[in-house]
């Protein structure tokens, strides 16, 4: 290593002073010739000293106290959750089977304990001792179990394949599903598994829910509704005639009937400190399948209830020699069904639209390829008439940002705006701050011309603030003056016929609307993720909302353009500036 | 070794964790969200500690691990949100230190993870190289090595900030 390595690998613990006196003096002698490591070690110090003062930093003992209270709070709700969720048939037949870890699942799937009980009666021993029911005839606890099944209304279980090699090896399927189901009804969640290391670093992957499926009955039809978490957009369809009823225990039902054929019984296994006994058929006894594929179902030893099944041998097409295993476990037993359990829930940011149109729109913006929803004419045309009859609006602005995963707004402002004057009124706290009233002076117009660019245009800007109690006035010229809010949203309107997505029916704000989606770099140099979002009422076709979303590096930010009323009946004097007689004037400018 | 209650566990931690956290991300709101993920994450799944866990130290990693990966997250450099009421002296210079704290929360979350989690514990916590050393399981040596390549770094990601 050359002395210029050497003593740089030196630097932090020579601030630190950690170092011998002779490596100190080394470093000294060093820092004398080279200027990098005098730079280096400037910079070392300035950090040093920065975190010297974070180090001092705390936290008030309130404010542990209340994260202290916060998360006692959360575990109870937690615990409280667990035990009250649905209605239960019996409060030791509802649980959870949550597996630890992939090393668990993998173990389970796998590791097998065999009795094989050489092809005389299954059940040995008419006396079962030592509380294995099990090993009773099966006509009695399988009636048992049969009867507590019959009592279900709504079952909860998950899905996941297991593929294993021919040498034996497995891989675990990276997505799986939670499936809820009642007599005429269903939810299907699909996760995958998040192979990020989690908090702990452990090997306990986050699973992150990717979409959710509900079918539910409408009389004879059937309503299916998508919701893609990973697009964030869902559909709602109907299936005419799709209605349906079954019996969602009927399949456990069926294998229990099946015991008695059962070809061997597996030792007791311990599912998350559950006991559980097992039992293996061949399906070749139940139907028309090959010889070699097994399926195996497990029952906790203490509830007789099913915990687990496993299909085994199953085979993949195009595959050769791997086989696969499907896997149902973390049952749960619902004697009534949880009316949560069916009610879709919609998050208000999600749009209407197919996942694989969002996806291929998504693919395109990354490529920085324009897209263009195909937008009826008349629609546009409706829009740009209804915008003509518009003499006068109110309006509210607001800019947001992301905070912990959600939006936030900021109070805002008021807006009012006629054809040529406009007024801002801007909140804080609930109270108006300031407002600002815009006033085109008209007499000094020519008779023909209305023309902006008029040399005689003159803009009157007046200013309040309530509590400065002062106030200002700006003349603008015609060169430079601030738009009518309008001129904005007009202009927006204009793009709508080459938005990126039209949605023909949106509810925004409880007004039944139809919607655009267009991004910002359509008519300018902006980038894929700046994007307008208009909203118009499908009885005026006026503007309900408006939203521009755009990213800053510190995050994504928005102006929502919401709460309109068009052609307001506005009190004359709304645009006339009203200064309280006692108010000083703050700056006097002539445009 | 007996297992201590879920209970005994807040009382004895909370207030590290919190600080710890609030250190490391600037803010105590962020803090007190990373508080409870690690007490939560540890709730779920307590029946699998024993009375053997250290947790001093298992408390350190996955704090300084969730904050870290919470600033990676929220890509801090948000709005700060302090009211002008919350803070006393110069507010030009608290917003600096502040701001300057998300940054180096924001470079931390960029360093290899055992970087990061050594210059955490050793300048934020001020905790020694031998302690440092038994809570990571490494030894000494490589804490040293550890602590000179994060601050080395860290210094140059953050001049244009520390200069100022």
């Amino acid at each position: 290593m050359n002395e210029h390595k050497k003593i740089n690998e030196l630097l932090t613990e020579f601030i630190l002073g950690e170092l011998s006196k002779e490596q100190a003096s080394e470093v000294r002698t060093h820092l004398e010739k080279c200027s990098e490591c005098r730079s280096e070690i400037k910079r070392l110090e300035a950090l040093l000293v920065h975190t010297e003062h974070i180090r001092k930093s705390s936290v008030d003992e309130q404010t542990c106290e209340s994260a202290k209270q916060a998360i006692l709070r959360t575990v109870e709700q937690e615990k409280t959750k667990q035990q009250t969720s649905g209605t239960y048939i019996h409060p030791e037949l509802i649980w959870r089977t949550i597996m630890n870890s992939r090393t668990v699942k993998l173990a389970a799937a796998a590791v097998i304990a065999i009795v094989v009980l050489g092809g005389i009666t299954f059940w040995p021993d008419n006396n079962p001792q030592n509380g294995q029911w099990w090993l009773g005839p099966p006509a009695a606890w399988g009636q048992e179990i049969i009867a507590g099944l019959d009592r279900i209304e709504a079952l909860v279980y998950r899905k996941q394949s297991v593929f294993v090699s021919q040498y034996g090896s497995t891989h675990v399927s990276g997505t799986w599903s939670r499936n809820y189901e009642a007599a005429n009804k269903s939810r299907k969640e699909r996760y995958y598994e998040n192979t990020d290391e989690d908090t702990f670093g452990d090997s306990n992957p986050d699973s992150i829910l990717q979409n959710v499926t509900y079918s539910l009955p409408d009389g004879n039809d059937l309503i299916i509704y998508n919701i893609s978490f990973e697009h964030k957009c869902y559909t709602i369809r109907k299936l005419l005639g799709g209605a349906y009823e079954h019996d969602p225990a009927e399949r456990l039902r069926f294998y229990v009937g099946l015991l008695d054929r059962a070809d061997r019984i597996l030792d007791t296994e311990v599912f998350d400190g559950r006991e559980c006994i097992g039992f293996e058929i061949d399906t070749s006894k139940y139907g028309d399948n090959r010889v070699g594929q097994t399926d195996r179902i497990w029952f906790d030893v203490v509830t007789k209830l099913p915990v687990r099944i496993e299909m085994h041998g199953r085979q993949i097409t195009d595959w050769p020699g791997t086989t696969m295993t499907n896997i149902q476990d973390q049952f749960e037993y619902y004697a009534q069904v949880p009316i949560e359990m069916f009610e879709p829930e919609i998050p208000n940011d999600f749009i209407n639209a197919e996942p694989s149109e969002i996806q291929k729109a998504k693919i395109a913006q990354e490529k920085g390829k324009m897209i263009y929803a195909d937008v009826p004419p008349e629609v546009t045309e409706a829009v740009a008439t209804a915008m003509k009859s518009v003499e006068n609006a109110v309006f509210r602005e607001r800019i947001g940002f992301v905070q912990d995963g959600n939006w936030v707004f900021s109070e805002g402002e008021k807006i009012y705006i006629s054809r040529y004057d406009w007024r801002k009124d801007y909140y804080s706290g609930g109270k108006l701050q300031q407002t600002e009233w815009f006033f085109t002076n008209k007499s000094d117009w020519g008779q023909t011309s209305l023309d902006f660019n008029d040399r005689n245009f003159k803009l009157i800007q007046t200013t309040v603030n309530y509590p400065r109690r002062s106030y200002r006035e700006i003349t603008h010229g015609s060169t430079s003056h601030p738009n009518n809010p309008m001129d904005r949203i007009i202009f927006l309107i204009g793009w709508i016929g080459k938005a990126d997505w039209f949605f023909e029916s949106e509810t925004i704000e409880k007004t039944e609307c139809f919607g655009f989606e267009l991004s910002a770099k359509k008519y300018g140099t902006n980038p894929d993720t700046s994007i307008h979002r208009l909203w118009f009422d499908t009885e005026t076709n006026l503007p309900v909302k408006l939203e521009f979303e755009w990213l800053q590096d510190d995050g994504p930010r928005k102006i929502v353009r919401d709460q309109f009323e068009w052609n307001a009946e506005l009190p004359a004097e709304t645009f006339t500036p009203e200064v309280p007689t006692d108010y000083t004037l703050e700056i006097r400018s002539d445009g | 070794m007996q297992k201590i209650s879920f209970n005994e566990l807040i009382n004895n931690y909370s207030s590290v964790v919190l600080r710890t956290a609030a250190r490391i991300l600037g803010d105590t709101q962020q803090a007190q969200d990373v508080h409870q993920e690690v007490f939560l994450e540890i709730w779920r799944r307590w029946h699998k500690y024993n009375g053997r866990t250290n947790w001093n130290a298992y408390l350190y990693r996955a704090t300084v691990r969730s904050a870290i990966r919470f600033a990676k997250k929220s890509r801090i450099g948000k709005i700060i949100r302090q009211k002008p009421e919350d803070f006393t002296g110069n507010p030009d210079e608290h917003l600096r230190t502040v701001e300057l704290q998300r940054k180096l929360a924001l470079s931390l979350a960029k360093l290899p993870k055992r970087q990061a989690q050594v210059f955490v514990l050793s300048r934020i916590e001020g905790l020694g190289n031998d302690k440092i050393a038994e809570i990571l399981g490494c030894s000494q040596k490589t804490v040293r090595v550890h602590l000179h390549r994060a601050a080395k770094r860290l210094a140059r990601r953050l001049s244009d900030y520390l200069n100022e």
